[in-house]
């Protein structure tokens, strides 16, 4: 899929001494930072942008860059840009290592639509929302354990099904409008699950 | 964050609370949400012959601002026709509770709340009037 017209702004070598680029951040050799401005979280990582992602070749990434970033290589070099970039990198991991988010950033990144610009959801997913708040609370203010644990059964059922279903759809991204639309649906669906799990 | 006090009045004291007969047929509801939020508001409306609002119920799970504009919003829709209960908007909603910004998606809530009761009540209505219309000449054969 089409990453949009932002290529890593480091070079494959380092410029300053000369050893290859492992990742576009940061310099292995001498630590230099190169700014990350521009850099899509694939690229911070110098990861294909793809749902399928190789998770630990990510953390492994991570660790890398942050121990690039750290302060402690940084002293003599720039503290702001080590800064900006450790908040980037984090961000980008946060997102990048969950599924569901890695979605929807993917979504983004093939040109949306947004949570905010279409609160579509698949049918029946909100009124199966209210009817498990309504339940939720009932079952806590009788305190039923057991009529709990079979919401809590439902909602990890249903988030579990919604998963599968963004997984599929965010594997063919970009695809049609119509199916960029299905993916934003999904993924909606599963931001209501997430937060009926917090219910429990 | 200081919130206003009909805000809070309206968070501790929600009017109309409840549920209506979905099923009945003068018995609109809407539901609508926040992904963003996961906010879930659930709206209805009962009407009378003339098409007047004479029950509202409402039923919000979100923020105390969600639940402080649909409370309001079924104390407002009351005695109104549909076409005047569509006039009420969220930015009335905004001003009458001093929503602050971050808030002003529950008042978008409240309205998209309103405007979902009141479509689903207008389609149960051509629902039925559909079925009436095919169910009168397949009655026809019979009476002769």
């Amino acid at each position: 899929m089409s990453t949009g017209p932002t290529p890593p702004t480091s070079p494959a070598k380092c410029s300053a001494c000369d050893r290859p680029m492992n990742t576009p951040l940061v310099c292995d050799g001498c630590h230099r930072l190169y700014p990350a401005d521009g850099l899509n979280h694939f690229e911070l990582f110098g990861l294909a942008p793809t749902f399928d992602l190789d998770v630990a070749l990510l953390r492994q990434r991570y660790l890398h860059v942050s121990r690039g970033t750290h302060p402690d290589h940084q002293a003599s070099g720039d503290p702001q840009t080590a800064l900006h970039l450790s908040a980037q990198i984090n961000e980008a991991f946060r997102v990048l290592n969950d599924p569901q988010l890695r979605a929807d950033y993917l979504l983004e990144l093939s040109g949306g639509p947004s949570a905010a610009a279409d609160k579509a959801v698949p049918p029946e997913v909100l009124s199966a929302t209210l009817r498990l708040r309504e339940e939720i609370a009932d079952a806590k203010a009788a305190g039923d354990a057991a009529a709990l644990e079979r919401c809590r059964a439902e909602v990890e059922h249903r988030a579990a099904q919604a998963l599968e279903q963004a997984a599929v759809d965010a594997r063919r991204l970009p695809g049609t409008a119509a199916d960029r639309a299905r993916l934003r649906a999904t993924l909606n669906a599963l931001k209501y699950y997430q937060r009926l799990r917090a219910e429990f | 964050m200081p919130y206003n006090e009909k805000i809070l009045d309206h968070y501790e004291r929600p009017r109309n609370v409840g549920t209506l007969d979905r099923a009945a047929p003068n018995v609109g509801t809407g539901i609508v949400g926040a992904p963003e939020c996961g906010d879930v508001m659930k709206l209805q409306i009962m009407v009378d012959d003339q098409d007047r609002i004479v029950d509202a119920k409402f039923k919000t799970f979100g923020c105390g601002s969600a639940i402080a504009s649909s409370s309001l919003a079924t104390e407002w829709v009351k005695g109104r026709s549909l076409d005047e209960a569509l006039q009420i908007s969220n930015e009335d909603i905004v001003r009458e509770l001093a929503l602050p910004p971050v808030k002003i998606h529950c008042s978008v809530l409240a309205e998209d709340a309103i405007r979902a009761a009141i479509a689903d009540l207008k389609a149960k209505r051509a629902a039925r009037q559909a079925q009436a219309a095919s169910a009168a000449p397949a009655a026809q054969p019979t009476s002769t």
